[in-house]
């Protein structure tokens, strides 16, 4: 009997997880939708290690699209309203000798939540990524995955399910040399309550149009699929962990 | 005269016996829990304990509260006093309603706000020394393995070379706050150099005194780590408990280092080292923000500041430091090894060490370095700190009640 009762609970406790997961995390890094970052935070505390797939034609390093690429990362919100990435991006096919002098590039991203989302007010987050150089941390031209950029997202219910728009404007304000964002982006994220932990999502980064869909499972491992521009097949693995 | 001195032994023999025979001293040290004193003063019940089972503090006094909960308790408060190395470092007051209420499965998180916590424990330690402790920390000899890696990425001819360390520490502590950390270092991996030799990595004899209104001093002697022999004094001043501290640091130290052969190779000149530091911790989240300025390890003279975030026992940190040698940015973390219970603390006892810990420089040179020298009561405050202890102590308590 007491078994049926740990397990009822068990049970209840993992269905509320679920209603709370969301699949928020880009390929990039950040917590995000596909591609695009959202104003959405993790939990705090959490730890996020993870690795992308970005097709040959739309990766780009220092303006060579020969390759695929592939982001991996670490995201820690070290508070509720700031989260920390750091990334190698590995340009697949390529060998790391003296031949090449090809080696992964590496960069950081910082978000800040300045507002948090309620029912009316939609959450608001500054981020900035790859701005090294701006910093003269870095040189100029090292620049690839530059990005600053303010979003809005905020979460609406209709009928049984949750619609999840985001809005956001990447400026110049860092001068990069390279951007992954520059001007107006967006996408709307769509799940149903009895299958929050799956998303559908399709946005704007600036220069492509994507659409995916994501699975979360056990709230921790991530899953998500897409294509990239509408045309070529895209992906991620992450995994979460909220550190104690 | 000698009566008085047979009276006084008698009367601390009995108190030892009464402690013994307490149900809470003797549930405590078979626990494992060292220092050990339970006394009733004013119809009130204190507890006082060491901990060197558990690897996080919070999971011990956790233990602690669960014990305290199976028994009799009488008063408005039960009083917990936690030691580290035989000196006293935090206290709690647990109201008996709450007590009653873990029992009862009634526990709420208003409830749990109750408890008050301190790091001013002056008044109490003059209380609790009055009674003899059961199951002494001294004279135990813990032998830990621990684990360390050097890396270097961006090597085009190889893109990640590594060399990691295993290494072994034999801890022991023979007093109030002395202790002797011996360690050795085992090149397990390397492609990262051609020194594949083994050798004693550090030997210290260190001591703690914890002065009257939370101030620490750990003064300490040997082969530090970085091949630095000398000795280094270390004065640290909490104020306002744990939300800022101020730190006070010397050494004087040479360039020495015990070979495979554990023959001390050295260079006669001395090196001189001081530096100072203020560090605000922002106590809702166990945020430091340190800032220190001195001279360094290179004999270097500028800043180093970070900001790190706590997560009970882990750590993650951002720095950044300035010399006149250069300048470095970066972060790094301190995880735990995945051993959160050890054996119960006896004569000889072996486990993992305490923790792993691994930096990365986003940029510049490694400049602005300081020795390690050795574990010491000041570097293991934050998982005593209150706000922290509190903190996770809530958040177990109210798992064990859902």
């Amino acid at each position: 009997m007491l078994f049926f009762v740990h397990m009822k609970k068990c049970l209840i406790s993992s269905c509320l997880l679920f209603c709370f997961v969301g699949n928020a995390q880009s390929i990039g890094g950040t917590n995000g939708q596909f591609f695009i970052p959202t104003a959405e935070m993790h939990p705090d505390r959490t730890l996020v290690l993870g690795a992308g797939y970005i097709p040959t034609g739309y990766f780009q390093r220092y303006n060579r699209k020969v390759n695929p690429g592939m982001p991996t990362f670490v995201t820690v919100s070290l508070l509720p309203f700031v989260e920390v990435m750091f990334r190698y991006t590995h340009e697949l096919n390529m060998r790391v000798n003296p031949q090449t002098r090809y080696y992964p590039d590496r960069m950081f991203a910082g978000r800040i939540r300045l507002l948090k989302e309620s029912k009316y007010i939609p959450a608001l987050t500054i981020g900035a990524q790859d701005f090294t150089s701006f910093l003269g941390l870095s040189c100029d031209t090292c620049v690839n995955y530059g990005g600053t950029y303010a979003v809005f997202t905020k979460s609406f219910n209709y009928s049984s399910f949750i619609i999840k728009p985001t809005l956001g404007y990447a400026s110049d304000t860092f001068k990069l040399y390279r951007y992954d964002f520059l001007g107006a982006f967006g996408g709307v994220e769509l799940s149903h309550k009895r299958f929050a932990s799956s998303t559908v999502a399709l946005e704007y980064d600036t220069r492509n149009l994507h659409l995916s869909v994501g699975l979360t499972f056990f709230d921790r491992l991530v899953l998500k699929a897409g294509l990239w521009g509408l045309k070529k097949p895209a992906a991620m693995i992450a995994y979460k962990y909220q550190i104690w | 005269m000698v009566i008085k001195l047979r009276l006084a032994v008698f009367v601390v023999l009995v108190q030892a016996v009464l402690n013994a025979q307490n149900p809470i001293a003797k549930e405590l040290t078979a626990h494992g829990f060292e220092n050990v004193r339970v006394f009733t003063h004013e119809n009130e019940l204190y507890i006082g304990y060491e901990n060197n089972r558990y690897r996080f503090e919070g999971d011990a006094l956790f233990e602690v509260i669960k014990i305290l909960s199976t028994a009799k308790t009488s008063g408005q408060h039960s009083h917990v006093l936690l030691y580290n190395t035989g000196l006293p470092v935090v206290y709690f007051s647990i109201p008996n309603k709450l007590i009653a209420k873990i029992k009862s499965n009634a526990l709420s998180p208003s409830d749990v706000k109750q408890i008050y916590a301190s790091l001013k424990v002056d008044r109490l330690e003059r209380l609790y020394s009055e009674y003899e402790v059961d199951n002494s920390s001294f004279f135990k000899f813990d032998f830990q393995l621990g684990f360390h890696l050097d890396y270097q990425l961006g090597n085009f001819d190889n893109g990640v070379k590594e060399k990691l360390y295993a290494r072994p520490n034999l801890q022991t502590v023979f007093g109030h706050g002395t202790q002797l950390n011996l360690s050795h270092q085992l090149v397990v991996i390397n492609d990262y150099n051609n020194q594949n030799y083994s050798r004693p990595y550090m030997a210290v004899l260190s001591q703690d005194y914890k002065l009257p209104y939370n101030g620490f001093i750990n003064a300490a002697v040997g082969f530090f780590e970085f091949n630095r022999f000398g000795y280094n004094i270390r004065f640290n001043k909490l104020l306002s408990e744990e939300m800022m501290h101020v730190e006070f640091n010397y050494g004087m130290t040479r360039y020495s280092y015990l070979d495979q052969d554990i023959i001390p190779i050295y260079r006669a000149n001395q090196q001189a080292f001081y530096n100072a530091a203020i560090n605000y911790r922002w106590r809702k989240h166990d945020v430091d923000i340190r800032f220190n300025y001195g001279t360094f390890m290179q004999n270097d003279l500028g800043y180093h500041f970070s900001i790190s975030r706590q997560f009970e026992d882990k750590y993650v940190h951002l720095f950044y430091k300035k010399t006149n040698f250069g300048e470095v940015g970066g972060f790094g973390f301190v995880v735990t090894l995945p051993q959160k219970k050890y054996l119960k603390p006896t004569k000889v006892r072996a486990r993992l060490g305490d923790d792993f810990r691994l930096n990365y420089n986003y940029f510049g040179n490694s400049i602005a370095r300081s020795y390690n020298t050795g574990p010491s009561l000041f570097s293991d405050m934050p998982e005593y700190y209150p706000s922290v202890l509190k903190k996770a102590l809530s958040k177990r308590l109210l798992l064990l009640n859902q």
